[in-house]
């Protein structure tokens, strides 16, 4: 009981503490914002000089469910929603994964040294919480053991919890006309963790209905196990809760093709931390946590012996407690994420691109197709429309819009966003969109950002000098006019 | 802090733009089929017999059942035969009339030898050791001496025939004037067809005066033996008959687990054993020896046939043991009796005159019934019910679409059972039963070789659907009754075989059900 307590704060907890681990597929089309070098460093962000300041540069958020809908549970006719948990649970898929994600910036700094280098700094927290609801369970508990006769169900339910602050440094540095590489180098403070480093829960049924059920399980813990405690203040403990570091990494790339044609691949999120405050961990051994239930023993009956059920059931309960012990460090990986990405340039600041995207994270990739058109309006208005695949949910329109005023600059950005509108238009309210949504991504804030960089494919077109006239013109390609010349993005 | 306010403000923009109505459920609807085990079990024939008849069971070493039964029957002590009288002596020495000198030292003046006899009929003994038992004496002189009390004297008693058992030394006393008594206590009476002899001396002791008797002076001596009892007697104890108190001995054991049912058994043993330490030729006479329970009788036939002549010991100590078989065994026991009734007696020495015959005081005469009875034969008709209570009232009636017995069993013992549940109201009222009475064969009997043993156990596998109107009546119940119609093995023909029950026989039992539920939560 303790344990699922402690999961559910740590569930919920990471909602309330504004942190933020995800893929997001709009956004890496936006390179109107100086976010963009979080899906890939490689990407230089279109203003030279850009800073966030804490909450407000970036608050975002993201709820995955690779399952089911809220549509694939209720029913409504004439103003009467009923739940049927039995279509639920046939539109399930084998593994349910729902994740939810959230995070903020506390510090953003981005800034163009020189044409071919980019630098970049950033302090952002971030949370990620993954539950696994398996098929298998979910259908033993709504459709009943009558499917199982004769066979088994071997199921793992998991959950993948983190919450952390990341500090960063960066570059993107263009190598030559068609190549830029950019890495990020993040030093990690873990704040609270849960991981299932295994679990499984074998049920077999038989011909005769008997019921075998076999448990295991190593969870692990760290920063929860203490707020349990009576009188514990977490605030009192800052310090202990800094003993978790890690090291983090990000890498990207971009090349051009041809004049029009920009790959790109990037990996971010490549790392660890080592848990070491408060760690706990929660066992279940499968030698131990075994039982058949056969029905009432007759022998038993014939005996007489009439404290046998309630003996059983105790022993049931004795079997299956998890073993909780105080542990030493351990680690943990980070969601790491891989993006592919092709991009044309159909006019100037009009582009098309496709991205191929994939997060891999304690043995689950999970991964995406996005196509994507972005258009600068100017200086003053970027967008980016995307249409993505992922979660086995086929209706993400997703939305990237950033209003460039600067110094300021304000931006939404979403995976699947577009259709909230659109529906809050036709229903005047959200619940359609709500109801039928799989993943919904968003991200959005206020930064200040200056000198834009106006870029073309056919000419040098960073001209620094509309925003920033000090400086008049690089030693690379600043000359509007000067043919040929790299569009940094 | 703005953290939180902003969240805070995020979520309150967030859900003006929602309707709550889609997130407030009218019902919830979840229609599983559970597939639940019910009951199980690995039930051998040992199970199946009530507690008071396991007591009884017992395995042969190639694993056959059998009912062991056995009684000690009330026997009659014939050592309360043999009493041994108080028998009682007298005798004495006369003195003529006179002087008698003094005298310097103690002379003998006269014996007397006297034959004591116990005074037995019809037994003639010839040894007993006594544990219990004493001689007493009283002495006294008829006249008085001149001067008074000159004259003294003691009698030296001498009984011959009577010796310390462990030193083999005859008991000899003496004995002043007046009374007196000697315990005999771990003495062996030597005897002639119950006599022994005993010898009397009478010493006048040293004296100094002359001592004037009278005319008619006698020393009067008088013997008796008194509250003799022994450890042991020998010699011939006489033709003698004992009656045997009638006794009805309970045997419910055959009759409790096989109530009505037609058994027959196709090798059991009855037989009285008879355990006899008297050194004696013996024979009992039955009456009456019958089988018996309500309404009925049937006879015992013995061989041997009554009487039945004892075996006996022919050393103290040891025993001799009889067994009397009863040759209708198998029809008593298939008579499925309550009650062995017998009557009779026992008599000793039967037309002799004479013999060495012995008994101890411990010596019984020890009868025994034993019935063993393999489990081996053919049955019908055995009824076994158990009601057992019941209550569903925590199970929401309407939640159950449809129900289905499972019922699989693999039976290896030799039996057939047919299983009716009778679903009972709060008054014990029967509501129905359960199943179709074509659905009771539940339990599939194993086929066995022509010697009865395990050949191929029988399995059933069943799934008994529960028509709703049963569910219905199921959850109104308040008792069920399980009752169970049970015979052997038959043949093709359907006729009964003669089976064997042997431990390891075991019915594997596995009940489940599987029950369609919708179950709508508001």
């Amino acid at each position: 009981m303790r344990k699922f307590q402690m999961l559910l704060f740590f569930c919920f907890g990471l909602c309330g503490c504004g942190a933020f681990a995800q893929t997001e597929s709009t956004l890496y089309f936006m390179n109107s914002l100086p976010q963009v070098v979080d899906a890939n460093p490689a990407i230089m962000p279109r203003y030279k000089l850009s800073i966030g300041l804490p909450i407000i540069s970036s608050v975002g958020a993201m709820y995955s469910n690779n399952g089911f809908t809220y549509n694939d549970i209720i029913s409504k006719t004439d103003g009467v929603v009923k739940a049927d948990l039995t279509k639920w649970s046939q539109s399930l898929a084998e593994k349910n994964y729902v994740t939810v994600a959230v995070q903020t910036d506390l510090f953003r700094f981005g800034y163009r040294l020189n044409p071919r280098m980019y630098l970049m700094a950033s302090a952002t927290v971030k949370g990620y919480n993954r539950m696994m609801l398996p098929k298998g369970l979910a259908s033993l508990l709504v459709d009943g053991t009558a499917p199982l006769v004769g066979t088994y169900s071997n199921t793992s339910p998991q959950e993948e919890g983190l919450s952390y602050l990341e500090t960063v440094i960066g570059m993107a540095y263009k190598i030559n006309s068609n190549l830029t590489v950019g890495g990020r180098l993040k030093y990690l403070k873990g704040l609270a963790n849960v991981t299932t480093e295994s679990s499984s829960l074998l049920i077999q049924i038989d011909d005769t209905y008997k019921i075998s059920a076999t448990g295991q399980a190593d969870i692990r813990t760290s920063g929860i196990y203490s707020l349990n405690k009576s009188g514990y203040n977490a605030s009192d403990h800052v310090s202990d809760y800094l003993r978790n570091s890690g090291w983090g990494l990000d890498l990207g790339g971009t090349y051009k093709f041809m004049d029009k044609l920009t790959v790109g691949v990037s990996l971010t999120d490549i790392g660890y931390i080592t848990w070491k405050n408060d760690t706990y961990q929660y066992t279940l051994d499968p030698a131990i946590a075994n039982y058949t239930f056969s029905g009432i023993d007759v022998n038993k009956l014939l005996d007489n012996n009439s404290g046998y059920l309630s003996a059983q059931a105790d022993s049931i309960k004795k079997k299956f407690q998890m073993k909780e012990a105080a542990r030493g460090s351990y680690n943990t990986m980070l969601p790491g994420k891989l993006y592919l990405s092709g991009s044309y340039e159909l006019a100037k600041n009009l582009n098309i691109g496709a991205l191929f995207f994939t997060e891999k994270f304690k043995g689950r990739y999970a991964s995406g197709l996005t196509a994507a058109v972005n258009k600068h309006f100017g200086k003053w208005l970027s967008t980016s429309l995307t249409y993505t695949v992922s979660n086995r949910s086929y209706n993400n329109i997703g939305l990237g819009i950033s209003f460039n005023l600067s110094p300021i600059q304000l931006y939404v950005v979403g995976d699947n966003l577009l259709r909230a509108p659109a529906t809050l238009i036709a229903n005047k309210n959200l619940n359609a969109y709500i109801n039928s949504s799989q993943l919904i991504t968003v991200r959005a804030g206020l930064n200040f950002v200056f000198g834009w960089d106006k870029g073309t494919s056919k000419q040098v077109e960073v001209n620094d000098e509309s925003h920033n006239p000090k400086k008049k013109k690089s030693a690379f390609g600043r000359t509007p006019s000067k043919r040929k010349a790299t569009r940094f993005r | 802090m703005l953290n939180r306010v902003i969240v805070f403000v995020f979520i309150l923009a967030f859900a003006s733009c929602i309707d709550n109505k889609d997130y407030t459920l009218d019902s919830l609807t979840l229609s599983p089929t559970v597939a639940l085990p019910v009951a199980f079990g690995n039930i051998s024939i040992l199970d199946l017999i009530t507690d008071k008849d396991s007591a009884y069971l017992k395995v042969y070493p190639d694993g056959l059942l059998y009912f062991s039964y056995s009684q000690s029957l009330a026997s009659r002590d014939i050592r309360n035969l043999f009493i041994i009288p108080t028998s009682t002596t007298t005798t004495g020495f006369d003195f003529p009339a006179g002087t008698l000198p003094p005298s310097s030292s103690d002379v003998q003046y006269s014996s007397i030898n006297q034959l004591i006899d116990l005074n037995l009929s019809p037994e003639q003994l010839s040894e007993m050791l006594l544990k219990a038992g004493s001689i007493n004496y009283n002495i006294s002189v008829s006249q008085p001496t001149v001067p008074p009390n000159s004259l003294p004297f003691e009698v030296i008693l001498t009984l011959t025939d009577v010796v310390d058992k462990t030193t083999g030394v005859p008991l000899s006393f003496s004995a002043a004037a007046g009374t007196g008594s000697r315990p005999l206590q771990n003495y062996i009476i030597n005897m002639n067809k119950n006599k022994f002899n005993m010898k009397i001396d009478l010493i006048l002791k040293k004296r100094t005066n002359t001592v004037l008797i009278a005319t008619g002076t006698r020393v009067n001596i008088q013997l008796s033996f008194g509250g003799l009892d022994f450890t042991y007697i020998k010699g011939f104890f006489g033709d003698q008959t004992v009656a045997l108190p009638a006794q009805a001995i309970d045997l419910t054991v055959f009759s409790s687990s096989l109530n009505k049912a037609k058994i027959s058994f196709v090798q059991p043993s009855v037989k009285l054993t008879v355990r006899n330490d008297y050194g004696v030729p013996s024979e009992v006479i039955f009456t009456k020896l019958e089988a018996r329970k309500t309404g009925a009788t049937l006879p015992l036939q013995t061989s041997p046939s009554s009487p039945v002549a004892l075996t006996f010991p022919t050393v103290l100590g040891s025993s001799s043991t009889t067994t009397v078989s009863v040759t209708n065994a198998a029809a008593v026991l298939n008579f499925s009796p309550t009650q062995l009734y017998y009557s009779g007696s026992t008599r000793i020495n039967k037309g002799l005159l004479t013999g060495n015959n012995f008994l101890a005081d411990t010596s019984k005469l020890n009868v025994k019934l034993a019935a063993e009875v393999p489990l081996y034969g053919q049955a019908s008709g055995i009824t076994l019910t158990d009601t057992l209570k019941l209550d569903l009232g925590s199970i929401n009636q309407s939640s159950v679409v449809s129900a289905a017995l499972k019922v699989k069993t693999v039976n290896e013992m030799p039996l057939d059972a047919y299983i009716q549940l009778y679903l009972m109201d709060e008054n014990k009222k029967i509501l129905d039963s359960l199943f179709a009475s074509s659905e009771t064969y539940l339990v599939k009997a194993s086929t066995v070789t022509t010697s009865g043993d395990l050949q191929t156990a029988g399995s059933t596998d069943l799934k008994l659907d529960l028509t709703i109107d049963k569910i219905n009546k199921l959850f109104s119940s308040r008792y069920i009754i399980v009752r169970s119609k049970l015979n052997t093995s038959k043949d093709s023909n359907g006729t009964l075989l003669n089976v064997k029950f042997k431990a390891s026989y075991k019915l594997k039992l596995d009940v489940g059900l599987m029950a369609k539920l919708k179950i709508i939560a508001k």
